[in-house]
């Protein structure tokens, strides 16, 4: 397995600009979408579940787009992906901990 | 910023990644235990008000709104500044440099109002242990925003000195990762914090 | 080098290189002057946990003891359990790390050398910090572990202990920030540096183990940071985040530390074990038994390590649904542990072995883990933890996975790179007394923790009375901790001697395996004359060694990349790695200035807010002058 190429000044696939706004517009709109949920009457689960579904869309589109890893080199992924799934499970866990089996009185 | 290789010198790395864009993915990976104990800490407090002000009580939605609409566009900014400097026009560049920098004064501004407000109103990092996580969690994040801001006026100053040519791109781009991993915290801070519905 | 347009004159001149003198120490980018400045300052660090352990065993020693008052006892074991863990077992596992990574993988340097610097600077400062603390009011005395509420508390009873725990909370902070800053920049060398050739599954199974060490720290320390702020603010700030009667909780306190402490253990023995698994196969002219293997239960400790944290909770009430579940993680995670330790039998099997010290070490490390392994198995039943829980059971436990674990391994890393580090060899016969003194002195100290334990004796007190039948097992431990004091005091005996006296290394001293053996001992500044370009696992042995018909291990007639380095001697001395057309990175000032300003605003924190301006200047100056030179001049 030879060494990995060379860093490139330039990487190929650039969004044009074009795309980075049109992916704002969306993100304007998608934030609009949630507030005007957080204003309807809907039972609670349902508008945790939308709110949270909305919101990680929103963060991947960035993380996707903005932050270029939908286009970068896979690798770049993995350091990233391991925080935030890690962060999920673990600090679910906690907080299952204290609500499931609480002894201080709210 | 420029701390490996000059432009001059390229960089041989065993998987074709700059050694610092690495290191950026590492550390925003790491910020995300960070940022998600802060959460999971205001996720278990958000009850515990004492009886005292509660955040339901005081916030201002369309006033939030309108700050996580300011930083959501700050993160276009961003991206607008870093393809001007890899298409090699400075003058864009500072332009969208700054109108970043000044889209995350404008939040700060608008955290920092709002803070009064709900200090104001009872509200406050001692009132209760409910208080103290918002004002921790949004602090921190708060903080993390200032330093970029810091990190983009410097980038800002580096171009009118001409210190900024289109070789130092990356510069940009890693300031502006950095950028946008603040601005993906806040997505997740203001649906958790204030959208999802006040605690019962 | 700089930009084409513009040469900024530096706001003060950049350090000439030079090899002589302290401003070359203070301003060393090098990873193997890193790497001999943790070393040194892990070891002397160990020297003062050592001391404190010699008090801590004086006072115990009988009933009743007049040595320490509780107040000084408890100022004396909080920092010994600090010292140890985070001023001498992470930073020695540091120096390995530094020194070895990038000779081991083909590197000239670490990703980062100015952050690699800015590390250990950090470091120093954040263990002058922690320790300053005993001459401003009194040492943390909260324990280690720092559990709330009494780590919020600023009295106890009528004694004021206004800022013991400040220092903690501070100093912990500030020597996180060392570590992770360091874990990134050794994550990305190891992925990113490797020699042509070195696949991830040719790395030598040390730099695995470092690989997995720098994930766990960069993931872990995070949590235990917020953990500390939360601290801070709950002391200075007199919020209550881990206060009960205002609508905190202290377990708050436990799920975060030891979501960071567990991962933390492995921290702490994975070097050894990466240290270990290096040696075996030199000292029994084997390779090691079932490297992917060994490699994959290394991955798996560090996933599964994350998912056992409440084991060191089990008494706090957490109920049973979430007691089973941790017991059953904690179970099966003695399972990698154990796949490695057959691993290392079986490639002993049938070895040649050639007992010298690092291989007497690495044995000692295996048989005293595997004790205080099964003292953890132990502990993983939770009805059986419920009685070893805060008795001196459980010091027994961590102490011979971390003292007959970790620091046996790092011995055993001493006396095996003391060579390539020095050039010289520690002598053996002075390497076996220590090992022998060191080994029994050990567990007659620690063994008999196990019985006091079970007798329940209870761990964090500064006395016993008189008539619980504790007394001569604890007389029997100090004489122990005297024995091992000596075995150190032969230890420096022996480095001491080897200066003048020591047998001089050749390159490969050990006829080992791995590339670092290839260049001087000590290498050039530049490492490598040639990067290697490495064709399998164990490369360098493959370069020297063929086997024949029948097996036979039959040298090869050149003598492998070994003679490169000798036929070019004269070229070794250059400053920037001579006539290669090698860059090194430049020596810079920057590090140590912008390291100087975190333990300022430390103090600060502490004393007036005013100061932490300065240290925040300070720290801007330092990163601002740093972005502003260039890494290489």
């Amino acid at each position: 397995m030879a060494a990995g190429g060379t860093t490139a000044a330039k990487q190929h696939g650039h969004p044009k600009e074009r795309v980075y706004v049109i992916v704002a517009v969306w993100l304007a709109l998608i934030t609009g979408v949630e507030i005007t949920i957080s204003y309807i009457k809907m039972p609670d689960p349902v508008k945790i579940v939308a709110l949270v579904f909305l919101s990680a869309i929103k963060f991947a589109v960035v993380v996707g787009y903005f932050m270029h890893l939908k286009f970068d080199n896979p690798a770049l992924r993995k350091p990233f992906i391991t925080g935030i799934i890690l962060a999920g499970c673990v600090y679910t866990i906690v907080l299952l901990a204290f609500t499931l089996h609480s002894n201080v009185p709210k | 910023m420029a701390q490996q290789a000059t432009a001059v010198e390229v960089h041989q790395t065993s998987t074709g990644i700059e050694n610092t864009k690495l290191a950026m993915w590492v550390f925003l990976g790491s910020e995300c235990l960070l940022f998600g104990a802060l959460i999971s800490v205001f996720l278990l407090y958000r009850n515990h008000s004492l009886g005292g002000a509660r955040l339901h009580d005081v916030y201002d939605i369309p006033f939030t709104s309108v700050s996580s609409f300011v930083l959501l566009m700050s993160s276009l900014t961003m991206v607008l500044a870093l393809a001007a400097i890899q298409r090699g026009d400075q003058h864009r560049l500072r332009v969208w440099l700054l109108a970043t920098a000044l889209l995350g004064m404008t939040f700060i501004s608008g955290q920092v109002y709002e803070f009064t407000i709900f200090v104001h109103k009872g509200f406050t990092v001692h009132s209760s242990v409910a208080g103290a996580s918002f004002f921790i969690l949004t602090s921190f994040h708060g903080a993390h925003v200032t330093v970029g801001i810091l990190m983009l006026l410097s980038l800002f100053g580096m171009s009118t000195r001409g210190m900024l040519p289109q070789e130092k791109a990356t510069a940009v781009e890693y300031v502006g990762l950095y950028w946008h991993f603040v601005d993906i915290v806040w997505i997740v801070i203001f649906t958790l914090v204030y959208l999802i519905p006040a605690p019962k | 080098m700089a930009t084409a347009t513009v040469t900024r004159q530096p706001l003060f001149s950049r350090p000439r290189p030079s090899h002589k003198g302290a401003w070359s120490w203070i301003t060393t980018v090098d990873h193997k002057r890193i790497g001999v400045l943790y070393g040194f300052t892990a070891f002397g660090f160990f020297l003062i946990g050592g001391l404190e352990a010699l008090l801590i065993r004086a006072q115990l020693a009988r009933p009743n003891g007049h040595i320490l008052n509780a107040n000084q006892y408890d100022q004396v074991f909080t920092m010994h359990g600090l010292t140890m863990i985070f001023l001498v077992v992470m930073p020695l596992s540091a120096a390995f790390f530094n020194y070895l990574i990038p000779l081991m993988i083909g590197a000239r340097d670490v990703a980062f050398p100015r952050l690699n610097a800015f590390s250990y600077w950090v470091f120093l400062f954040g263990g002058l910090f922690l320790y300053s603390s005993f001459l401003l009011g009194g040492a943390p005395n909260g324990g280690w572990f720092g559990y709330a509420p009494l780590s919020v508390q600023k009295v106890t009873g009528s004694v004021p202990f206004l800022h013991n725990m400040d220092y903690y909370a501070i100093g912990l902070i500030i020597l996180g920030i060392a570590s992770t800053v360091s874990a990134v920049n050794l994550a990305v060398t190891i992925i990113n540096m490797r020699a042509p050739g070195m696949s991830f599954f040719r790395m030598p199974v040390f730099i695995w183990m470092a690989f997995i060490v720098q994930l766990l720290l960069v993931f872990a320390l995070p949590v235990v940071t917020v953990a500390l702020f939360l601290l801070l603010f709950d002391r200075i700030l007199g919020t209550s985040f881990y206060i009960a009667s205002n609508g905190g909780d202290p377990v708050l306190w436990q799920h975060l530390f030891w979501l960071f402490g567990h991962p933390e253990v492995y921290i702490l023995i994975l070097p050894a074990m990466g240290i270990v698994s290096e040696i075996l196969p030199t000292f029994s002219r084997k390779p090691l038994f079932g490297y992917p293997v060994v490699v994959l239960s290394g991955i798996a400790i560090g996933f599964m390590g994350w998912g056992v944290w409440a084991h060191h909770m089990f008494a706090t009430g957490l109920g049973p649904v979430a007691n089973s579940a941790f017991a059953v993680s904690t179970m099966f995670i003695a399972v990698p542990t154990g796949v490695k330790i057959f691993n290392w039998i079986a490639t002993m099997w049938g070895g040649r072995l050639r007992f010298d010290p690092p291989l007497l070490f690495s044995i000692g490390f295996i048989a005293m883990f595997v004790i205080g392994g099964l003292s953890g198995v132990t502990h993983s039943i939770v009805p059986s933890d419920y009685q070893q829980t805060d008795t001196y059971y459980v010091v027994a436990h961590f102490h011979y996975v971390l003292f007959g674990g970790s620091i046996f391994g790092l011995f055993a890393g001493i006396y095996y790179w003391w060579p390539k580090i020095f050039g010289r060899i520690l002598n053996n016969r002075i390497g076996k007394w220590h090992f022998w003194l060191m080994l029994i002195g050990f567990n007659v100290t620690f063994g008999p923790f196990h019985i006091l334990g079970l007798q329940g004796m209870p761990r964090r007190i500064y006395t016993y009375p008189a008539n619980m039948g504790w007394d001569f097992w604890n007389m029997v431990s100090t004489i122990g901790s005297f024995m091992i004091a000596g075995s150190v005091l032969l230890f420096m005996y022996n480095a001491w001697h080897s200066r003048k006296h020591g047998e001089i290394a050749g390159n490969d001293p050990w006829d080992a395996r791995t590339i670092e053996w290839m260049t001087t001992s000590p290498p050039p500044e530049h490492n490598f004359d040639e990067i290697p370009v490495v064709h399998a696992l164990d490369d360098f042995w493959h370069k020297k060694y063929v086997e024949d018909k029948s097996g036979k291990l039959v040298p090869v007639p050149s003598g492998g990349a070994t003679e490169e380095a000798e036929h070019h001697p004269e070229q070794h001395e250059e400053a920037h790695g001579g006539g290669h057309g090698i860059h090194l990175p430049s020596p810079s000032y920057m590090p140590v200035l912008a390291g100087l300003g975190l333990p300022i605003i430390g103090y600060g924190l502490i004393y007036g807010y005013y100061i932490c301006i300065v240290g925040g200047l300070i720290l801007l100056g330092g990163l601002y002058g740093w972005a502003f030179e260039p890494g290489t001049e």
